[in-house]
């Protein structure tokens, strides 16, 4: 891992092996553009079953405030650098749609961690949510990258069982939505996941040869959309919808297959295999790190673990001992002290995630100076604020990067109103250069933190 | 259904151990949907009735792989790299759940390019295997004795066979030799005349034949093949004499099976567009469940003629054109044309997919397909189901419905703590799933009473799970048959996968146990819990058994409603530990009491009366089929399929519970051969 701000003609050490990074005005469509429009970035990072918030939320508020026992890995956290600066946290913020029809808070909190939008409940027919901050980034950003987002996170879902109470899994397992209707399945696998983003075009064909290969392709995918289009018409409403899902991912397919040409950003290695979620955990960040170094994506969801999680987090010891209680099963506290010290642990090292990503883009330097994180906002919270109540309100919230220099980061700020997230996600939307006047249960920006 | 008073347990329970991260989540019901009310009424009525509406469904992973296994042979699992299907109804058949990401579409494209490649480079060469019975071919010398021939002094013993394909052979033969004198009896491998190598000493005897091996290499077409006894020997009373039993030539296949010879049915080098037509067409026919319109096999060939034009030779064209089959919504999607809010009958290719991925998880095969075109499957329905259920491909209703209803399928997902139980390897847990599978299996293969679910005298081991269990070891690696097992083993109650996955990594759940129960095998929703639930917690150093503190939790006002009616059912099963142990005593020492009470009101002692008590309970009969109905037609029961349920449990009482009666009656049922669809 890399642990320094990294010169962008520096190795980054990823996988155990020394990756050689290209520049990244290489990626840029001009060197002129870069310098008048540095590229924004925004990254989603999810966790489960709430934080303990009696050791997350910061005593102090505004610029002085000191971090809290959770928020320590934000700090100068084993000799890194201290991201505080670098980082908003804030409390007080409601996710009140996300409040479900009787149980299923981890449901519906999930599905609505980035709607900000009521799931419907249902175990099946009428999945109803909302389109996800991210996916609105993604549609504004459309074309200006090979993928207009990716989806990732560490568990695929489990293979049998119910999930909440009445809630089908598609809002347990998704935060990203491309439309009421439609949950982004996820990538789980970082072996996969390099192979989407880098395998491309053998660097060896002719020009010639590439560009056949493109007729190619554009030729079955026409013939696919045709086959599609036809269909159409002999289909209801409903079937007509699941057939758009699928025309619409064809439809990315063809722009990122006109798009395709010799990789010229290519950082190395393939993931090795990993040995718990560690392991995949620097990889995915590792990834998202590479793809916006190479710009293939600029708007990333990547969900720790699914709603509601029952990782055993064996690897993390809490009072003298490794944890062997499931992390749901732990959050569940009832106010037990042994318990919620684990959940502190958990939470901690959670955020030390976080941090890791955020000081991988920190390390990266575009080519005016600043950073990949200055010019990024990066938004971390859970489904629930704490796991026992399962409350919507007060949810845990952290913004790290600057978005450009749009944000006024390094400070705690606490609401007293219970505002909605949909306020914060307004701000990030025009903070990140998005025109967005309003989103889910919004009421206007968020004041204190634009700059 | 049957339905608890809901005012009972909606009035601010806390303190309940209620929300269960996956499998312990309590399931409520959509509150769009009324409670189903049985009692009095006719749900017969035609205007209760309606044959209802499927949503277009997507293949899910593992009818994806297990349809291009079929398709092209191939066994390479592709759908693994897929993103996971979402559940719902406890299925992730579900085609309202199921959508299509563009990671998914991205997925199937490079699943497409990388099947197709290799359908079309694999060439296979089928294995040969030949055996000649000893007493069948020609002796030099010596008698038969028994199913062997005993060559009493040196000779040959050979026979005739015929290969069509040039290359490497293994020949075999089984024997053992009557020793006499110093040296072991030689055998010679012969091929046509010839010594093949070095003779080897033939060291078994008659009790333990043993079959010796050697390497050959054969031109195609007939040979002469066999053994030589080289080394009599004779002092009376010894005599060394060579037995064979038999002689045997084989050769494993090679390459895909099916291969590029199962798409290539003439040669498209040679044979021009109409040869290039014709693969298309049967190809496009398999994949798409149905014969292609003229238009859709022209927008195909037209990219075996791009390929052309481009310079490229027709094996070009026909891999853009397979893999236009592969990604086209007519091979990833089984299509119902949707357009009539009438209801109208299915048309046979379109009953043909429902009834092949019901029971196979598949594709039709030759002879569905070729009912279908004939326009009599529907006639046929009955001897198909029989047909079906007795293929192989049938397993998929063991390890898809099975495994999703009965939970099987989440054993992959447990890990119970390591430091408390040790003994819980990744080899005990796949054979605690393949146990579960194996039983669930014998219901419709065997046509046996599903009431044996709960009370089956037999099961399946092997020695790591008769170690787990406790019981005499069956001497194999692989799951065996044991007809009859000890009372603590008889049914799934007793299974160590079911046991384990109702628990918690460290400890029992008798919640999670007792709702098992209720919603699996009852179809009875336990009032969820809610919200500010405090999480039971068990105490590390206990003063009583955990029965005893979770009665006393039990006993707060607010947790009694429902956790009265889920955790007697789960004390039922306390004779089982965290991992599907036996024990008479808890981690705490206490004894166990295993009595129980059912929520309606039915006691029990003990996991074997309840399995009696669950089994003989009709609400068993009436969840199965809403189980299965769930499954075979990727949605849930609504009201106005009361009439189908009914139906169906009623043929399947009457016919003393057998699986495959259920499955007819479903089958041919009007819900599951017609369709009505909704307006555009």
């Amino acid at each position: 891992m890399s642990r320094f701000p990294l010169s962008r003609r520096t190795l980054l050490r990823g996988f155990g092996t020394a990756l050689a990074l290209p520049t990244l005005e290489v990626m840029l469509p001009s060197l002129a553009r870069a310098q008048t429009m540095l590229p924004k970035r925004f990254v989603a990072f999810y966790v489960p079953c709430g934080i303990r918030m009696n050791r997350w939320t910061p005593t102090a508020t505004g610029p002085g405030y000191a971090l809290s026992s959770i928020l320590q890995p934000l700090g100068d956290w084993n000799g890194l650098p201290s991201l505080k600066d670098d980082t908003l946290v804030l409390t007080g913020l409601a996710n009140r749609p996300a409040q479900p029809d009787g149980p299923g808070d981890h449901a519906s909190g999930t599905g609505a961690f980035l709607t900000n939008a009521h799931p419907f409940k249902t175990n099946g027919v009428n999945i109803n949510n909302g389109i996800s901050f991210d996916q609105v980034l993604a549609n504004a950003w459309r074309g200006r990258t090979p993928y207009a987002s990716l989806e990732l996170g560490q568990e695929s879902g489990a293979g049998s069982g119910d999930c909440d109470s009445g809630y089908s899994c598609a809002y347990a397992r998704n935060i990203a939505w491309a439309s009421a209707t439609q949950p982004l399945a996820k990538e789980t696998n970082p072996q996969a996941l390099f192979d989407r983003l880098f395998a491309g075009v053998d660097p060896n064909q002719t020009a010639a040869a590439v560009a056949k290969r493109k007729r190619y392709r554009q030729s079955v995918l026409d013939a696919v959309k045709q086959d599609t289009t036809s269909l159409q018409g002999k289909l209801g409403a409903t079937d007509k919808r699941k057939l758009d899902e699928y025309l619409s991912g064809v439809r990315e397919l063809e722009v990122r297959v006109a798009a395709e040409q010799p990789s010229v950003c290519a950082p190395g290695a393939r993931p090795a295999a990993w040995t718990d979620i560690r392991d995949k955990a620097d990889q995915f960040l590792d990834l998202i790190a590479f793809a916006f170094q190479c710009d293939l994506t600029r708007s990333v969801t990547y969900m720790q673990q699914n709603a509601g999680s029952g990782y055993v987090y064996r690897f993390l010891n809490s009072g003298g001992a490794a944890i062997t209680e499931g992390h749901h099963a732990l959050s569940h506290h009832g106010g037990d002290a042994a318990k919620n010290d684990a959940l502190e642990v958990i939470n901690r090292w959670e955020v030390e995630q976080f941090a890791k990503l955020a000081r991988k883009l920190k390390a990266i330097r575009e080519v005016d100076g600043s950073t990949v994180l200055d010019n990024s906002a990066l938004f971390f919270s859970s489904e629930i604020e704490d796991g026992d109540t399962h409350s919507h309100f007060n949810m845990p919230i952290l913004v790290a990067g600057k978005a450009g220099g749009t944000l006024r980061t390094g400070q705690h700020l606490q609401f007293s109103a219970q505002p909605s997230v949909g306020n914060l996600f307004v701000t990030l939307a025009q903070a990140l250069g998005v025109s967005q006047t309003s989103f889910g249960d919004s009421t206007g920006p968020l004041a204190g933190i634009r700059v | 259904m049957f339905r608890i008073p809901l005012a009972l347990c909606l009035i601010g329970l806390a303190g309940c151990e209620g929300f269960i991260a996956s499998a312990d989540w309590v399931p409520g019901e959509a509150p769009t949907e009324p409670p189903v009310l049985n009692g009095g009424v006719n749900v017969c009525e035609p205007a209760r009735g309606d044959v209802g509406r499927v949503t277009l469904r997507r293949l899910n992973r593992f009818e994806y792989d297990s349809t291009v296994r079929d398709l092209l042979g191939d066994a390479t699992h592709p759908a693994n790299a897929f993103p996971a299907d979402d559940f719902g109804h406890g299925f992730d058949n579900q085609s309202d759940v199921l959508s299509t990401a563009p990671l998914l579409v991205e997925k199937y494209d490079a699943a497409a390019a990388k099947l197709v490649r290799a359908a079309l480079s694999a060439e296979y060469r089928p294995g040969f295997s030949q055996r000649l019975p000893a007493t069948s071919m020609t002796a030099s010398v010596g008698a038969a004795e028994g199913t062997a021939w005993n060559l009493y002094s040196n000779g040959t013993l050979v026979g005739d066979v015929t290969v069509t394909t040039a290359g490497a052979y293994t020949l075999n033969v089984r024997a053992w030799e009557s020793a006499a004198g110093p040296d072991r009896s030689q055998l010679s491998f012969v091929v046509d005349g010839a010594g093949q190598g070095a003779a080897v000493n033939v060291a078994a005897t008659a009790t333990a034949p043993q079959t010796y091996s050697r390497q050959v290499t054969l031109t195609a077409g007939p040979h002469r093949i066999g053994a030589a006894f080289l080394n009599d020997y004779y002092q009376a009373p010894d005599d060394r004499n060579l037995y064979v039993e038999y002689v045997e030539l084989t050769k494993p296949a090679s390459g895909t099976p099916g291969g590029s010879a199962r798409i290539l049915t003439c040669d498209p080098s040679t044979g021009g567009a109409s040869c290039v037509r014709d693969i298309l067409s049967r190809f496009g026919r398999k994949a798409w469940r149905r014969p292609l319109a003229d238009a859709e096999l022209t927008r195909l060939t037209a990219l075996v003629t791009l390929a052309q034009t481009e310079g490229d030779g027709v094996q070009q064209g026909l891999e853009l054109a397979l893999q236009a089959v592969l990604l086209s919504p007519h091979f990833l999607f089984r299509v119902e044309a949707d357009l009539s809010t009438v209801p109208r009958a299915l048309d046979d290719h379109e009953l043909a997919a429902r009834l092949s991925y019901f029971l196979w998880g598949s594709m039709p095969d030759d002879e569905l397909s070729s009912l279908a075109d004939q326009g009599t499957l529907r006639a046929a329905l009955e001897p198909q189901v029989r047909r079906m259920l007795n293929d192989p491909k049938a397993d998929a209703l063991s390890s898809q419905f099975g495994g999703s209803w009965l939970w099987s399928r989440g054993v992959d997902e447990v890990s119970p703590d390591p430091v408390l139980f040790p003994t819980v390897t990744p080899a005990l847990k796949s054979a605690m799933k393949a146990q579960t599978e194996a039983f669930f299996g014998t219901f419709y293969k065997e046509d046996r009473s599903a009431l044996e679910l709960l009370t089956g005298t037999d099961s399946f081991l092997n020695d790591a799970l008769a170690t787990h269990y406790g019981l005499p070891l069956p001497g194999s690696t692989s799951l065996v048959r044991v007809q009859t097992v000890p009372q603590t083993r008889r049914g799934l109650l007793g299974h160590g996968g079911l046991l384990t996955v109702t628990s918690q990594p460290s400890r029992t759940s008798p919640v999670k146990r007792g709702k098992w129960v209720m919603t699996q095998l009852l179809c009875t929703e336990p009032p969820p819990p809610p919200a500010n639930v405090a999480a039971f917690t068990p105490q590390g150093n206990p003063t009583g058994t955990l029965r005893q503190q979770f009665e006393a939790h039990r006993a707060r006002p607010a947790c009694a409603g429902c956790h009265a009616m889920m955790d007697p059912i789960g004390f039922g099963l306390e004779n089982y530990d965290a991992i599907g142990r036996y024990r008479t005593t808890d981690t705490g020492g206490f004894a166990i009491d295993s009595s129980g009470v059912l929520f309606d009101g039915r006691t029990f002692n003990g996991p074997a009366e309840l399995a009696q008590t669950v089994s003989a309970d009709p609400k068993f009969a009436d969840c199965t089929a809403r189980q299965l109905f769930t499954y075979a037609l990727g949605r849930a029961p609504v009201s106005t399929d009361e009439c189908t349920i009914k139906t169906m449990t009623d043929a399947f009482t009457q016919n003393g519970h057998r699986l495959p009666a259920l499955i007819t009656s479903l089958v041919t049922s009007d819900t599951f051969t017609q369709r009505h669809g909704e307006s555009p």
